[in-house]
């Protein structure tokens, strides 16, 4: 299990080390005393998508964070108050409007964040939570690295095989995509719940039952995104310099992937919860009594008519972690300049 | 022995669809001429002419379903993969657009360095002198390094596509249309820039253009495609404005005046 | 210039972005039957002065000072609503790549009839009447095929002169062509001006011609100006500007044309019919 959070943390240094080629003194620095008006200004004011950047980036933190804090919080409030949810998402907000403020440095005149500044951001919090949870071993998540890690798996070969057949093409291309088109005639969720069935339940079984199945997909977008990318001219301008086609591949098809992909991913992380939540609520997953909330909103159902929360609550923290990653995504999405194709 | 000999080259397009009957597009028409080591060779047509294809058959990147294309004494489409890929870095490409023959997540160093890695083996300061010393013969600085494409205008991109092109010394350099999404006062430079690196470094081009005055400009030898053929070749560029072909005529009618007092579409008289 | 009231009149016009001045204050004029050429290189200003006064510019972030007087009618500031009675039908648009300023799913007719229909109430069938007619009015050959095929099966040249058609069928007063003639090569050039020439001799409509290319500027237009960084730095008469240009950008540009030196009977012109 440790082996995750390691695997995390060298994940979320990675951009902290690929990033710094626009040096900070480039931003503009202002520094004006601090008033309401600025703040209205500042958080209110259009570009307004950005701020969905920093308050989703701020929210997963503090999702983290508190999760980490306190294995549970979550059943607190579960069985406890109505209100506690609400003070949460109210935390949140202030900590979004107090960081734009806070941070106004970091912010171009365009009303965007300096690009490294907002990969420092989200990979210190990855950083910091994710050692925070080694050290203190709570595994609440631990589900949720899982998860992560095995989405990147599966994207990570949906690119690889993807590429190659896109780029190649032939019967190599054929043959995959046959073998796509096998795998996607079955609903997914349904072959996933044939895997796990097959291999028992178990948050291991579980994710490697969603690599196997979801690999088809992004192999399919991302082969498609290299046959469009194959007809630009400095594809073949690469092809007079001499350069092989592996070469290619990675240095000119492969980056030019990596935003819809970084994209892709987060929007997919949504997915890839409900999922494992609905394994657990199948009983396939996570079995109970370890706080995953797809477990819980099962021991809930029994308790349905006397204590609707306790399926309540569950549910509305796998929404909002579902819409936080959605947020995420979308603001990558238009920060990144990428149109939304699938 | 010319340096490029192409030899009755025909070029068909088929369409093979399963809802339409098979249809044939025949691109290019017999065409045949050589090139000489240090000239410039212009092809002159208009738009859907057939140019491009002939630009991509050269290079050695579309195979043309007839004829041939000696390169230095090969024949370009026979060759084993290993001589082709030696050959390679003596036929070299300059494209229209520049914005889109450039990797937009590249500097303008590593666009330019790619042919060299490829080919020389050399260390990382000599290729950094060497692309400085590409930047600048072109007309760019050593600032300039470190940028990426969008951060340049469309003539400075098109300079780097130049010294790219010209970073392994190549004999010939197939110019596709390196001005036409310019404005008139980058071609102008630009063309200045390629006629200099051909008599300084002795280069051979093979020009396409759909603009008589680039070709002018440059041309040692120019040859007029029409519909897939090539109509007429004029071993001195200056025939152009006496022949009497009836597409060279309409070719020459169609040029813009320079001054108004020779302009036909309006009056030319002064108010 | 004789004293009759221009059609078209920009008395200190700017535009500014919240960072940036895009257009200097510049001011001309514009009388009827007659092309102003505007010239300058990629990023003058030349695009976002035609976006202006069209209102085509973003309000939110650009602030737009200055008046834009058609025919009297001042049309900065002017409404949404009222602005697009008037785009189409007093001002028209000829944009720079034809490929791109139409609908690929629509033929053309379909489109045709549906601009037409957006100005004037008639029916569809009276609507395709006088887009035939507008198209065989510029000797466009078999007007009534031409309606029915889609955007791609046109060559570029063609689908330029059919949106001149566009632009001019309502006899607008003013049409603004933003580069006409860029993307198109040589033969289709020239068919293009003279389509604007006809239309202009016929109408009397007025052109602002916007072109880099000094020879398209040197046939078609009565009267020069010069943009360069959002400044405007000369205006003249055609003959006066190339004879004797006060600039030095101006000189800039006439001595950066590659010329052929040719006299007037090595330029014979054959005239076609279509």
């Amino acid at each position: 299990m440790q082996a995750i959070y390691v695997l995390v943390i060298i994940l979320a240094m990675l951009p902290l080390l690929l990033q710094f080629r626009t040096p900070f003194e480039e931003t503009k620095t202002e520094s004006k005393p601090f008033s309401l008006k600025l703040v209205k200004e500042n958080f209110l004011s259009a570009p307004n998508k950005q701020s969905l950047i920093q308050a989703s980036t701020v929210m997963l933190t503090g999702a983290f964070v508190f999760g980490a804090l306190n294995t549970s919080l979550p059943l607190y409030l579960v069985t406890e108050e109505i209100g506690a949810p609400v003070v949460y998402l109210l935390l949140q907000s202030i900590i979004v409007v107090a960081s734009r403020y806070l941070f106004r440095k970091y912010i171009l005149s365009d009303g965007k964040w300096h690009t490294n500044f907002m990969l420092i951001i989200l990979s210190a919090s990855i950083i910091g939570t994710s050692l925070l949870l080694f050290v203190t071993q709570v595994p609440w998540l631990l589900y949720v690295s899982a998860i992560f890690n095995g989405l990147v798996s599966a994207i990570v070969i949906g690119l690889v095989i993807g590429t190659i057949a896109g780029y190649i093409g032939g019967w190599f291309d054929y043959t995959l995509m046959r073998i796509c088109d096998t795998v996607m005639a079955f609903p997914n969720l349904l072959l996933v719940i044939g895997l796990v069935g097959m291999s028992g339940p178990g948050l291991t079984q579980v994710v490697t039952a969603l690599i196997l199945v979801q690999w088809v997909y992004y192999a399919r977008i991302f082969r498609g995104m290299v046959i469009s990318l194959k007809a630009e001219n400095y594809i073949t301008a690469a092809q007079i310099s001499g350069s092989s086609s592996w070469k290619i591949m990675k240095k000119h098809i492969v980056p030019n992937i990596l935003p819809p992909l970084v994209v892709m991913g987060t929007l997919e992380m949504g997915w890839a919860i409900m999922n494992i939540s609905s394994m657990s609520f199948l009983g396939l997953g996570v079995q109970a009594p370890t706080p995953e909330w797809g477990a819980m909103i099962l021991e809930g159902k029994s308790f349905v008519r006397s204590n609707p929360e306790l399926m309540l609550y569950p549910g509305l923290c796998i929404m909002l972690v579902v819409i936080i990653f959605n947020l995420l995504g979308e603001s990558l999405s238009e920060h990144f300049g990428v149109k939304r194709r699938f | 022995m010319s340096l490029l000999d192409v030899k009755q080259i025909s070029h068909t397009y088929k369409t093979n669809s399963m809802f339409k009957p098979h249809h044939e597009r025949t691109v290019l028409n017999n065409i045949s001429f050589s090139i000489d080591e240090g000239s410039c060779f212009a092809i002159l047509g208009s738009s859907g002419a057939g140019k491009s294809t002939i630009g991509k058959i050269i290079l050695g990147i579309e195979k043309p379903t007839q004829g041939s294309v000696q390169f230095m004494g090969h024949d370009l489409y026979t060759i084993d993969k290993k001589l082709k890929h030696q050959l390679r870095r003596d036929l070299q490409v300059v494209f229209q657009d520049s914005y889109s023959s450039v990797n937009p997540r590249m500097t303008a160093e590593q666009i330019i360095a790619e042919p060299l890695k490829n080919y020389e083996k050399l260390s990382a300061t000599e290729q950094k002198r060497s692309i400085i010393e590409l930047l600048e013969h072109v007309g760019l600085s050593k600032n300039d390094l470190m940028k990426y494409p969008h951060e340049f205008s469309g003539g400075q991109l098109q300079r780097i596509n130049i010294a790219r092109a010209l970073s392994l010394k190549p004999k010939l350099i197939v110019l596709d249309e390196p001005v036409s999404s310019l404005d008139m006062v980058n071609q102008t430079l630009i063309l200045e820039l390629l006629n200099n690196l051909k008599k300084e470094l002795g280069l051979t081009y093979f020009f396409i253009t759909h603009d008589i005055k680039a070709a002018h400009m440059l041309a040692d030898q120019l040859g007029i495609l029409e519909k897939g053929q090539l109509v007429e070749v004029f071993n001195n560029p200056s025939e152009f404005f006496t022949s009497v072909h009836p597409v060279v005529h309409q070719l020459r009618s169609a040029i813009l005046a320079e001054h108004p007092s020779s302009r036909t579409i309006r009056s030319n008289k002064r108010p | 210039m004789p004293a009759a009231k221009p059609v078209l009149e920009v008395n200190q016009l700017s535009v500014r972005t919240k960072t940036k001045t895009l257009i200097h204050p510049l001011e001309f004029t514009l009388q009827k039957g007659e092309i102003l050429g505007l010239v300058g290189e990629s990023g003058s200003g030349k695009t976002v002065t035609s976006m202006a006064i069209f209102q085509l510019l973003h309000k939110e972030s650009m602030v737009i000072d200055g008046s834009i007087r058609l025919n009297g009618q001042e049309l900065n500031g002017l409404p949404e609503k009222q602005m697009k009675t008037i785009r189409g039908k007093d001002i028209a648009f000829i944009m720079q790549n034809p490929m791109n300023a139409f609908t690929p799913v629509y033929t053309i007719g379909n489109q045709f009839v549906e601009t037409i229909r957006a100005h004037i109430a008639c029916s569809k069938k009276e609507a395709l009447e006088l887009a035939t007619e507008a198209l065989a009015n510029v000797n466009l050959p078999h007007p009534k095929t031409l309606l029915s095929l889609y955007p791609f099966q046109l060559s570029g040249g063609m689908l330029q002169r059919v949106m001149i058609a566009f632009a001019a069928c309502l006899h607008p007063k003013v049409i603004i062509a933003d580069e006409p003639t860029t993307a198109l090569d040589v033969h289709n050039q020239l068919q293009v001006l003279r389509h604007l020439e006809h239309i202009r001799a016929t109408y009397g409509t007025s052109i602002l011609l916007i072109s880099h290319d000094l020879g398209v500027i040197s046939e078609m237009a009565d009267y020069v100006a010069v943009m360069q960084n959002g400044h405007l730095v000369e205006q003249a008469n055609v003959f006066d500007l190339f004879d004797s240009p006060q600039h030095a950008y101006t000189k800039q540009l006439l001595d950066a044309r590659p010329t052929l030196h040719m006299t007037p009977s090595t330029r014979e012109v054959s005239y076609e019919s279509s």
